[in-house]
């Protein structure tokens, strides 16, 4: 029973994931004409990821070290409450509250990149806030003892201890929240209206209006392959900064 | 040269758990104290409160004659030692010891010649050591990294929280002995918390014994040993019989406190029992012999030479100026 089940789960996988490295191959053979997406198209979808990592990271930060020393249950609860509810359901609920801030202040946020931005932030916040949590949360107190005796005000010791020393979290909320972000395709298309164009918007059209499955799939992988590569030269500046 | 401490019916709770109360303690510029105790006794307590970081609910802590007790640690010219590991992970051993020095904005070559000169005071090889991490570090060497990342900053009062107690007897000893050595040499104030009396003994010139919030007696080793004003103070301190003074005649209440190595057996001038031996545990330089007598187990220290063994029926007494009496 088990193994039917597990094999369910292994087919989706198989299909979904390894069967557009057959694409990759045929096109790497010759055999396919790839629809390559323009080069903004990438450098848009990048530093939106980009972007929403280090605002997430920066929002998530003073949260996470909040919670992990002082807070209680129900404001953990609270703040990580948005993981509940479905991407589109909260792109839906930005629309509205946008339409709200414009008619108060005038600033148009609908189908820009901080309008999109602020729609992915949204939706990534509780991931960085959890991981973040973590890496605060087994922070002894002690070192940062040390450095206060030492001379540190409250400040220098959070900057040149807790900080380097929860850089791996930040790595980790970083890898996790630039690698969704990469991919995503609900808020450009909702919040940006198809006017913030991404990557990953482009590989839906693709599949779902172009209908053309081979580059859909050639391109989702170099996607994640993209996408790997950039995680890779951040982590690894930011470990060589900390560590 | 050191600056003193002192502290003025200083009280610390923790949510509703008093673990200071009203504790009054001077300790003079330059001197070792020796802030000794069981696990709760609120001996890191009191350290934490002169060093600034727990805060107190009444009193008065000065140091140098000024009130420090508002100034955040790092205002109070201290430098502290923990228990666990306090070095800084991500840091190598050369930055672990400039970190305090780094604060302070000094120029490079400064920060390079008295990290160097913290580095020999504790006896690490400079140039062998500096550029490791600390995880390449055994626990002794660990614990020298700390002393000199806390003696780089030339503290006036040095705090240290049972440093060694998670090191090796041997490497431990050497240390004790060392940190006696710099003590004497840069003329800090020392205040050294600790569980065990043999350490209490090898760094201070007084010893504070405290229990349950409270120092119960504070003076020379000698006066702790010699005259316990309790029978917590006579056990804690060394190994003491303790009976009740009705035992030895007379109508005095209270206790009587002897210790093991005023014991005598075989005929004895004051005070005489009788008693079968029932242990007998050899200590290196005596024999402790343990013996059953009126209800009462009482502890000798004789030469490895007496001819004695378990279950011999000995005489056994102490003289009248080898006992000490307490109240409670």
């Amino acid at each position: 029973m088990i193994r039917r089940v597990a094999l369910a789960a292994f087919a989706s996988v198989v299909l979904l994931f390894y069967v557009p490295f057959l694409a990759l191959g045929y096109y790497i053979s010759g055999g396919g004409d790839l629809k390559l997406p323009s080069l903004s198209m990438v450098v848009t979808t990048f530093l939106l990821a980009a972007a929403t990592a280090v605002v997430a990271i920066a929002v998530a930060y003073p949260a996470a070290y909040y919670l992990a020393k002082y807070g209680s249950e129900f404001e953990f609860a609270l703040l990580t409450a948005p993981l509940w509810v479905g991407t589109l359901l909260k792109a839906y609920s930005l629309l509205a509250l946008f339409a709200i801030v414009e008619k108060f202040t005038g600033i148009a946020l609908w189908g820009t990149a901080a309008g999109v931005l602020v729609g992915m932030v949204y939706e990534y916040l509780p991931y960085a806030l959890l991981t973040l949590y973590a890496a605060v949360e087994k922070l002894s107190e002690t070192p940062v003892n040390a450095a206060r005796v030492l001379g540190a005000s409250r400040l220098q010791a959070f900057f040149r201890v807790e900080l380097p020393l929860t850089m791996p979290g930040v790595a980790a909320a970083f890898i996790l929240v630039f690698l969704f972000a990469m991919g995503e395709v609900v808020m450009p298309a909702v919040l940006g209206a198809w006017k913030v164009y991404t990557f990953g918007s482009y590989v839906w059209d693709l599949y779902f209006k172009a209908r053309d499955f081979f580059s859909g799939s050639v391109l989702s992988l170099v996607l994640a392959a993209l996408s790997l590569l950039a995680t890779y030269v951040v982590v690894r500046t930011i470990r060589s900064i900390s560590i | 040269m050191g600056l003193s401490v002192e502290l003025r019916d200083v009280s610390v709770k923790y949510g509703d758990f008093l673990a200071l109360k009203n504790i009054n303690l001077y300790v003079e510029a330059g001197e070792g104290l020796v802030l000794l105790g069981p696990s709760g006794s609120g001996k890191s307590t009191l350290l934490r409160a002169v060093a600034g970081l727990t805060p107190v609910a009444h009193g008065r802590v000065y140091i140098g004659g000024k009130d420090v007790t508002n100034l955040p640690p790092d205002k109070r010219r201290i430098s502290m030692l923990f228990q666990d590991l306090a070095l800084f992970p991500h840091l190598n051993v050369f930055e672990n010891v400039a970190f305090g020095l780094r604060l302070k904005r000094l120029p490079e070559e400064e920060v390079r010649r008295q990290v160097m000169w913290a580095l020999e005071l504790v006896r690490l090889e400079p140039q062998q050591f500096m550029g490791r991490k600390i995880y390449q570090l055994s626990g002794g060497q660990q614990q020298r990294v700390a002393l000199a990342r806390a003696l780089v900053v030339q503290p006036e009062v040095l705090l240290l929280d049972e440093p060694f107690s998670h090191i090796d007897l041997d490497i431990k000893n050497q240390l004790l002995e060392e940190l006696k050595i710099l003590h004497n040499k840069l003329g800090f104030t020392l205040i050294y918390v600790t569980h065990d009396r043999f350490e209490a003994v090898e760094v201070g010139d007084r010893v504070a014994l405290m229990r349950a919030g409270e120092i119960v007696q504070v003076g020379k080793p000698v006066d702790l040993y010699k005259k316990p004003r309790n029978r917590f103070v006579a056990e804690f301190f060394g190994e003491a019989n303790i009976i009740p003074a009705s035992l030895l005649g007379g109508t005095r209440e209270g206790y009587a406190v002897i210790r093991p190595e005023d014991v005598v057996i075989g005929n004895s001038p004051t005070y005489r029992f009788k008693g079968q031996v029932i242990d007998i545990t050899f200590l290196w330089h005596y024999l402790k012999v343990e013996i059953q007598s009126n209800g009462h187990i009482f502890k000798a220290y004789v030469d490895l030479e007496t001819p004695i063994a378990v279950g011999d029926v000995v005489e056994f007494g102490f003289d009248a100026k080898d006992v000490y009496f307490v109240a409670e």
